[in-house]
C-alpha cells in the first residue's frame, strides 16, 4: 500500500535510506539542513581546510615505497594518512563534523569507536572546539586498544564501556544511538564511518574525499598518469570511500579489502560485502553479516577497526554495479603485511591498513603496474596485540 | 476506562512463561498485546528490554516459533507483532509468506521501531503497520498518517529509549496529536505508574506498558511471574 512518500536522493541506487526510530527523523532533517547550508558556505570550508592543513597536517605525502616496489615488481605508492595528527584518516571527518556541530550550536558531541582512532579524533576535535565529549567503546575493544582509551581520557573525553552483545563496534554504535535519541537537543552524534542513516554516509564520504583528491593530483604529478590500481581496506568503509570517490569516473581499478579473519569461508571474519546479505543495520539498507533469521552475526577480525558486520551503503552500491572489486585477506596475511612494511620500509601500519597492503601480494597482473595503497593509519595502537600474537612471536622473537 | 496494551517479549525468561503470561492477560481488561520478537541489535530499547531480547535469543526464539505459538493460543485480545525490520524482511520463506501467515493468524498489525513514516513506502510489507509519532514529529508528518491504513498510532511519550521513568512531559502535545489524527492514539515509553495511566487516558485512547512488566519478569522466579504480572496490571488499572 502507498503511504505517500517517494524514494529520494537519500539512497545510493537501492541502498542507504533512514531506517531509524521516528524520534530521530527530526534530528536527521536538522543535520541535512545544516549540512546543505555549510556546503554553500565558503567560510566553513575555509576554516575546515585551514585546520586540515595547519592542525591535522594535510596534504599527506604520496610515498613511492622502493623496497616494496622492488619486491613485488610494481610501482607501489603509499598514501600516508598515517602521518596525520592522531595517526589516522579519521581526523579528516572528525574535524569536519565537530565543526558542523559547532555551527549547529550543539554543546556536546558523542561518537562510537572500534579501534579507538575515531574516538581519539573526535575527542581531539572536541577539545579543540571546547565541546563536551563522550565516546562509546565496546569493552572487548577497550582491552585490545588500551593506549587509545588512555588518550581519549587524557583529551578530556568520557569513555563509556559497552558490555552488551559482542562488546565491539556494532554495540558501541547501538549505545551511541540510544544516547543520541535521549539527548537530541544538546548533542551531535559524530559517526566515524560511511555508515548509519542518510545523510551520514554522504557527509562522512565528503569529509574523507580529500584523500582521493590529493592522491589523484599527486600521482598525476609524479607519474603523468592515473594509477592502474587503488587499494584501501574496508570495515565500515570511510577511508576507502574517501579514496575511491574521486576515482569513480576514471579508468582506474579500485579494490576494497575486507577483513577475512580466520578465513572468509569460516564463521570468523568480518567480510560483509563478500559474505553478507542485504539487510537493515544502524539505519541503513546495506550488506550485513546475519544468520538465517536476520539476527546480526558476531564478527571476528584481528583489527578492531574492521570488526563490523555491516558496511557503508555506497560500497554495497559500488559492489552491485561492479565499479569496485571487493576482496578479503585473513588475519595472518594482514600480520605478514604488517611485519613486511615495518621491516622493508620502516613504516609500522595500522592493522586495518595492513589488510589493503596484504592484497598487493595477491594481485596477479601487478608487474610493472602503478598501485596506490591507502595507508589509512599507523600501527602504534596495535603493538600490544600484534606482539602477543603467536604468529608474530614465532617470526620475530 | 480506556485501552490498555501490554508489551510482552516472547521467550523471556522462557517460552513456557510467555504462554502462561498470555493466558493470564486474557483474564484481565487488556485490549491488545504486543508480542516482542527478539533482535540482536534493538537500538530503540533500553537496558531492561535489551536484556530480555538477548535472553530470548539465547533461548532459541525465532519468528517461526512465535508464529507457531500464536497459532496455539486462544485469546480474546488483539495481537500485534513488534519486530525490528531486518527480522521481518529476512523471514526465511519471504516477507509475502510472512504476511500471509500473519493475516491467517488474525494478527492486527506490525509495529516496527526502526521504520519511520518516511521509509514506509520503501519496504514491501503489505500488512497494516503502526505509525509512530514522537514529541518532535512535524505537524505535516502527523497529518499524513490520516491517509494511511493503520490500526492505531503509537505515541512515543519521551525522548529516549524504552524504560521506566517518573515524568510525562508531553501531555499537551499528546492532546494536540489526538485532535489531529483520525485514529486511535496509544501512548507508550516510560509508563509504569497508575497516575500516568490516568493522565494519559484523559487525553489519548490508551496506554502501552512494556518495561514495567519486563522488570517484573526480571525480578521474580518463573513460577510467580504470571501472578505478579496480574497484580501489577490490576494496580496500574486502579484509577
Amino acid at each position: 500500500m502507498r503511504r505517500g512518500y517517494e524514494k529520494m536522493e537519500r539512497y545510493f541506487g537501492d541502498y542507504g535510506g533512514q531506517f531509524v526510530p521516528e524520534i530521530l527523523m527530526p534530528a536527521l532533517n536538522e543535520l541535512e539542513e545544516a549540512y546543505d547550508r555549510v556546503v554553500k558556505d565558503e567560510s566553513f570550508w575555509k576554516e575546515y581546510r585551514s585546520l586540515l592543513e595547519n592542525y591535522a597536517g594535510r596534504p599527506t605525502p604520496l610515498y613511492l615505497a622502493k623496497q616494496l616496489s622492488e619486491k613485488y615488481e610494481a610501482r607501489i605508492y603509499l598514501k600516508r594518512e598515517d602521518l596525520l595528527h592522531t595517526g589516522a584518516h579519521k581526523i579528516n571527518n572528525a574535524i569536519g563534523q565537530v565543526l558542523l556541530a559547532k555551527c549547529m550550536g550543539k554543546k556536546r558531541v558523542i561518537a562510537e569507536t572500534g579501534a579507538g582512532q575515531h574516538g581519539v579524533a573526535t575527542a581531539t576535535a572536541a577539545a579543540l572546539f571546547g565541546l563536551e565529549c563522550a565516546i562509546y567503546m565496546g569493552s572487548e575493544d577497550m582491552e585490545r586498544q588500551r593506549p587509545n582509551v588512555e588518550r581519549m581520557a587524557l583529551l578530556g573525553a568520557k569513555v563509556v564501556p559497552v558490555g552488551t552483545g559482542s562488546k565491539t563496534l556494532k554495540d558501541a554504535i547501538n549505545e551511541a544511538m540510544r544516547d543520541w535519541i535521549t539527548n537530541l537537543q544538546t548533542t551531535y552524534y559524530v559517526i566515524g564511518s560511511v555508515v548509519g542513516p542518510y545523510p551520514y554516509p554522504v557527509i562522512v564520504r565528503n569529509f574523507q574525499k580529500v584523500i582521493g583528491e590529493e592522491t589523484k593530483a599527486q600521482v598525476l604529478e609524479v607519474e603523468g598518469n592515473l594509477p592502474d590500481y587503488v587499494l584501501a581496506c574496508v570495515g565500515g568503509g570511510s577511508n576507502a570511500a574517501g579514496m575511491f570517490y574521486p576515482f569513480i569516473d576514471e579508468n582506474v581499478k579500485l579494490i576494497g579489502v575486507e577483513a577475512g579473519g580466520k578465513g572468509p569461508n569460516t564463521d570468523e571474519h568480518a567480510a560483509s560485502l563478500l559474505k553478507g546479505k542485504i539487510g537493515y543495520l544502524h539505519g541503513s539498507k546495506t550488506m550485513v553479516l546475519q544468520d538465517q533469521w536476520g539476527q546480526i552475526k558476531v564478527t571476528h577480525s584481528i583489527s578492531a577497526g574492521l570488526d563490523y558486520p555491516g558496511v557503508g551503503p555506497e560500497h554495497t552500491f559500488w559492489k552491485e554495479t561492479g565499479r569496485v572489486q571487493y576482496e578479503a585477506v585473513t588475519d595472518e596475511e594482514a600480520l605478514e603485511a604488517f611485519l613486511e612494511l615495518s621491516r622493508l620500509e620502516g613504516i609500522v601500519p595500522a592493522l586495518e591498513s595492513a589488510h589493503a597492503l596484504a592484497f598487493v601480494k595477491r594481485l596477479r597482473d601487478r608487474e610493472g603496474k602503478t598501485i596506490v595503497v591507502n595507508l589509512s593509519g599507523r600501527g602504534d595502537k596495535d603493538l600490544e596485540s600484534v606482539l602477543n600474537n603467536p604468529y608474530v612471536r614465532e617470526r620475530i622473537l | 476506562m480506556k485501552d490498555f496494551v501490554a508489551y510482552i517479549p516472547v521467550g523471556y525468561p522462557d517460552m513456557e512463561v510467555t504462554v502462561r503470561v498470555l493466558k493470564v492477560l486474557d483474564t484481565l481488561p487488556v485490549k491488545a498485546v504486543e508480542l516482542g520478537i527478539p533482535f540482536s541489535d534493538p537500538i530503540a530499547d533500553g537496558p531492561v528490554i535489551q536484556t530480555a531480547h538477548a535472553i530470548a535469543l539465547k533461548n532459541g526464539v525465532t519468528l517461526e516459533r512465535v508464529l507457531n505459538m500464536i497459532s496455539k493460543i486462544k485469546v480474546r485480545y488483539g495481537i500485534y507483532v513488534m519486530s525490528y525490520l531486518n527480522v521481518l524482511l529476512r523471514f526465511p520463506s519471504g516477507v509475502n509468506e510472512l504476511v500471509r501467515r500473519l493475516h491467517n493468524l488474525g494478527v492486527q498489525g506490525l509495529i516496527i521501531p526502526d521504520l519511520p513514516l518516511k521509509e514506509m513506502d520503501n519496504v514491501q510489507i503489505d500488512f497494516p503497520l503502526v505509525p509512530f509519532v514522537a514529541p518532535n514529529t512535524k505537524d505535516e508528518e502527523i497529518r499524513r498518517i490520516n491517509e494511511m491504513e493503520a490500526p492505531f498510532v503509537y505515541y512515543i511519550s519521551r525522548f529516549g529509549v524504552t524504560g521506566t521513568r517518573w515524568d510525562l512531559p508531553f501531555l499537551d502535545h499528546i492532546e494536540k496529536v489526538k485532535k489531529t489524527v483520525n485514529k486511535l492514539l496509544y501512548v507508550g515509553f516510560g509508563i509504569s505508574r497508575p497516575e500516568q495511566v490516568k493522565a494519559v487516558w484523559k487525553v489519548a485512547d490508551g496506554v502501552i506498558v512494556g518495561s514495567a512488566l519486563v522488570k517484573i519478569m526480571e525480578k521474580f522466579p518463573a513460577s510467580e511471574i504470571p501472578s505478579q504480572i496480574e497484580k501489577a496490571i490490576e494496580e496500574l488499572l486502579e484509577v
